[in-house]
């Protein structure tokens, strides 16, 4: 961790580079008074033995000048970000062949393998654009590899080229000559154009797919280049096709502008998109003025998105007594990275950890922008963790009163069925067994009577039976769920009840059990305190929530508190991280109403 | 009660205690118990293999203890549509009831446990279904004639077309009527129009759709 607070994370490479400020300035000048030089040098005396149309001279030129001149920008702005060292790197290359003006063996020789050499440094730029730095160990191998092949396919074609016997008779001598075979040298410049093609295809693909993957601030990054592939393309299908069909001079005329602007347009597409994939930096400010306002609960997560750019960011707090991540409502997350997400950790004033960034990975480029989000944030972020922390322990008391209401729903699951099962089906054997025993001869008194009066009690005992297993969890709401169990409930209530709807569809058993036992004790109450005369209730599956709504023309004037059954009621509706509200003034009815949230995972 | 031939039956249910009970009372009662069951699959097996004229289910059986016996009761009619299909069941529930009697043409009962105290009640049951009429237990219909309203059209109702209006619900006959209530044929005709003009249900000669027209009304 520096000094700063950030410290980079664990699996992924997110380096928060410090900004380079001298010496900036002094590399920027040079690379300009380079390039220009020698495009005006190029211009002014051309290119011995070359021997271009004074137009392809002019292209050449403007392409070699738009590199450096975008480079000069890139440098200029985000000196920290290797793609204005790139840009320069491809726009002084391109220059190479000037080194032939020297009538020296050496320079001429050195021209000739360096040529095409700014293929390198304009594949890395594709592959690592825009962070300046390439993904994966096969993107490092292909650029690489690319910076050996590209002199080394030169170098050995002109191991079997003498310049005499290729036409170039005022050329100097060929210092890496061994043996003069112009078969030999053609076959490798044909094997050098297949691998060139080989390796345009792949950078490209690749290239293509990243802008596929990417979303974002990264999108916008990629979008730019992707407008400048095309044309650029194009140009050099044209310089490829236009030898083979032949074109008149006045068709040449109107098409070079085009394609100079075309193959210049490419390094214009790289600026922009750098400068497209970092937001201004005045989007911190607005951050700053927000916050200030005071920031409510649940914004600053937005607040942040939008400082940095990246509508996607998540945020997550550290708990340190937990050790554990939580969202902004105090919920379990875990911090994944991925290629296309980061991870920017943020720690407090004392240099704790207190916050993950989780973000596109374009953002994490301009570090100061992140740093200074994270700055001005870092108070509101101490603050909201608390809220955080509180939240998230506020949600350990909710499930472990789930825990309590679940364990006493399965004991009451349970006891109806041992009811069911043992006491029920041994009365119904025994009035079984009575049965055929009355059904025999046995008129002599007392017997009749004596037997009939057990039958009656056996009966009694069933029905009381019935209802207490009924009474203590409803089979019916196992079986069938709200619906049918409500309906029951309404059917046997003590005061005329009408059901406007209940859901059809089924629930965990712990939101039925909720459901159907608020229903219970608001008809309940209903019937013993409140001299209603009728009753409605409205079950609606909505917004992921059961809403539940019971409501009397009585006098109203209960409460949650006391001896109500509603409190054990609430109990079990705020288990479920859900609202009973009990609505009962004087002379006016009563209004119990529910929410319970559907999608709580009652662990059953 | 009837004088047919005693209906041949088969018997399921898990609880071996109540089952053996049942069948000893009924083969008393003069029934054939030509196989008895502890699960559903064994009750298919028992009704293909058996033959039986009446299959008396539980509602609960293994393997999932929650409605083997009206799934049954829709295979074994689909199956053999002669056959009689009787639930048995401890819940007091009008949904339960409903269920079975909505999915069947006819020839379903639902009838509490408790019944067996009651064996005329319970043998004419069995015969009712054979004979491919509907049986919904008294205790069942009771409930819903039972149930407050606000607005109670029942109330229009005499106390003798009550009487009527249970034994309709319950699904027997006008000739079953009759004779519960020891009435003339004319009677029980005049009091069944009655109670479904007064109901606003329309007359209908088939008595499942009676029976179905009542219940849901009462349901509603």
């Amino acid at each position: 961790m520096d000094a700063d607070g950030f410290e980079s994370s664990a699996g992924a490479a997110v380096v928060i580079d410090p900004p380079h400020k001298a010496g900036v300035g002094l590399a920027t000048v040079g690379i300009g008074l380079a390039g220009l030089g020698l495009g005006v040098l190029e211009l002014t005396i051309g290119i011995p033995g070359a021997d271009p149309p004074d137009h392809l001279l002019l292209i050449s030129v403007l392409v070699g000048w738009a590199f450096v001149g975008s480079s000069l920008l890139a440098l200029a702005r985000y000196p920290d970000n290797s793609v204005g060292r790139l840009l320069a790197a491809v726009g002084l290359l391109w220059f190479v062949p000037l080194l032939t003006l020297f009538d020296s063996s050496i320079a001429f020789s050195l021209a000739l393998v360096g040529e095409g050499l700014f293929w390198a440094p304009l594949a890395q730029l594709f592959m690592s654009f825009p962070s300046g730095r390439l993904e994966n160990r096969f993107d490092r191998g292909i650029v690489v590899s690319l910076y050996v092949l590209l002199p080394l396919m030169n170098l050995l074609t002109l191991v079997f080229l003498d310049f005499e016997t290729a036409g170039c008779g005022g050329c100097p001598a060929n210092m890496f000559l061994l043996s003069d075979n112009l078969a030999a040298a053609r076959s490798m410049m044909t094997l050098d154009s297949l691998i060139s093609a080989a390796y345009a295809v792949i950078v490209v693909s690749r290239f293509v797919l990243r802008w596929r993957k990417a979303s974002g601030p990264s999108r916008r990054a990629l979008q730019p280049v992707m407008w400048g592939i095309v044309p650029g393309f194009l140009a050099a299908v044209y310089f490829v096709v236009t030898p083979v069909i032949g074109i008149s001079p006045e068709q040449e005329d109107r098409a070079l502008p085009l394609v100079a602007l075309a193959l210049a347009g490419l390094p214009v597409g790289f600026v922009v998109g750098l400068f497209r994939s970092r937001l201004d930096r005045s989007l911190v400010g607005d951050l700053l003025v927000e916050l200030k306002g005071g920031m409510r609960h649940g914004r600053l997560r937005q607040a942040l998105a939008r400082a940095l750019g990246d509508p996607l960011l998540e945020l997550a707090f550290w708990l340190p007594e937990s050790e554990r991540y939580v969202d902004e409502e105090g919920r379990d997350v875990t911090v994944t990275e991925t290629g296309l997400r980061q991870a920017t950790r943020i720690s407090d004033s004392q240099g704790q950890p207190l916050a993950v960034l989780v973000h596109d990975p374009a953002v994490s480029q301009d570090a100061l922008r992140v740093e200074a989000a994270a700055s001005a944030a870092r108070l509101a972020l101490e603050n909201e963790r608390l809220h955080a922390d509180l939240r998230a322990q506020l949600e350990e008391v909710r499930a472990s009163r789930m825990r309590v209401v679940n364990a006493g729903d399965e004991a009451r699951r349970r006891l109806e069925r041992d009811l069911h099962d043992g006491a029920q089906q041994r009365l119904l054997a025994i009035s079984a067994a009575i049965e055929r025993v009355r059904a025999m001869d046995v008129s002599a008194p007392p017997y009749p009577a004596l037997l009939s009066e057990i039958a009656c009690e056996l009966k009694e005992a069933l029905v009381e039976l019935r209802d207490l297993a009924r009474g203590i969890h409803p089979s019916l709401l196992t079986d069938e769920g709200v619906g049918p169990a409500v309906d029951s409930l309404a059917r046997r209530a003590q005061v005329p009840t009408r059901i406007v709807q209940t859901p059809v569809e089924r629930f965990s058993a712990a939101v039925e059990a909720a459901a159907y036992f608020v229903v219970a004790e608001a008809l309940t109450n209903a019937a013993r305190h409140s001299g209603a005369s009728k009753v409605t209730i409205d079950i609606r599956n909505e917004h992921e929530s059961l809403h539940v709504c019971i409501r009397d023309d009585g006098k109203g004037g209960a409460t949650q508190g006391g001896g109500s059954g509603l409190r054990g009621i609430r109990d079990r509706v705020l288990s479920l991280g859900g609202s009973l509200h009990v609505d009962s003034p004087l002379g006016s009815g009563t209004v119990v109403t529910a929410i319970i949230p559907t999608w709580v995972d009652a662990g059953q | 009660m009837n004088e047919a031939k005693a209906p041949r039956l088969v018997v399921a249910d898990d609880s071996v205690l109540f089952r053996r009970g049942l069948c000893l009372l009924l083969k008393e009662a003069g029934f054939e118990i030509v196989g008895e069951a502890d699960d559903l699959d064994e009750l298919m097996t028992r009704v293909a293999a058996d033959q039986p004229e009446v299959a008396i289910v539980d509602i609960k059986m293994p393997p999932t203890y929650t409605d083997e016996g009206l799934r049954a009761a829709g295979k074994l009619r689909d199956l053999y549509p002669d056959l009689g299909v009787l639930v048995l069941s401890q819940y007091l529930e009008v949904h339960y009831a409903m269920r079975l009697i909505e999915n069947q043409v006819s020839g379903v009962g639902y009838l509490l446990k408790d019944r067996v105290s009651a064996v005329g009640e319970f043998i004419d049951a069995i015969h009712r279904v054979a004979r491919g009429g509907s049986v919904v237990d008294s205790g069942v219909v009771a409930e819903l004639l039972a149930r407050k309203r606000a607005v109670n059209p029942l109330d229009s109702l005499t106390s003798r077309e009550r009487d009527v209006l249970s034994l309709m619900a319950e699904g027997r006959s006008n000739l079953a009527i009759q004779e519960a209530l020891h009435v003339s044929p004319r009677t029980v005709e005049t009091h069944v129009r009655n109670i479904l003009m007064k109901l606003g249900l329309r007359e209908t000669p088939d008595d499942h759709r009676r029976v179905l027209a009542v219940l849901a009304f009462l349901r509603s």
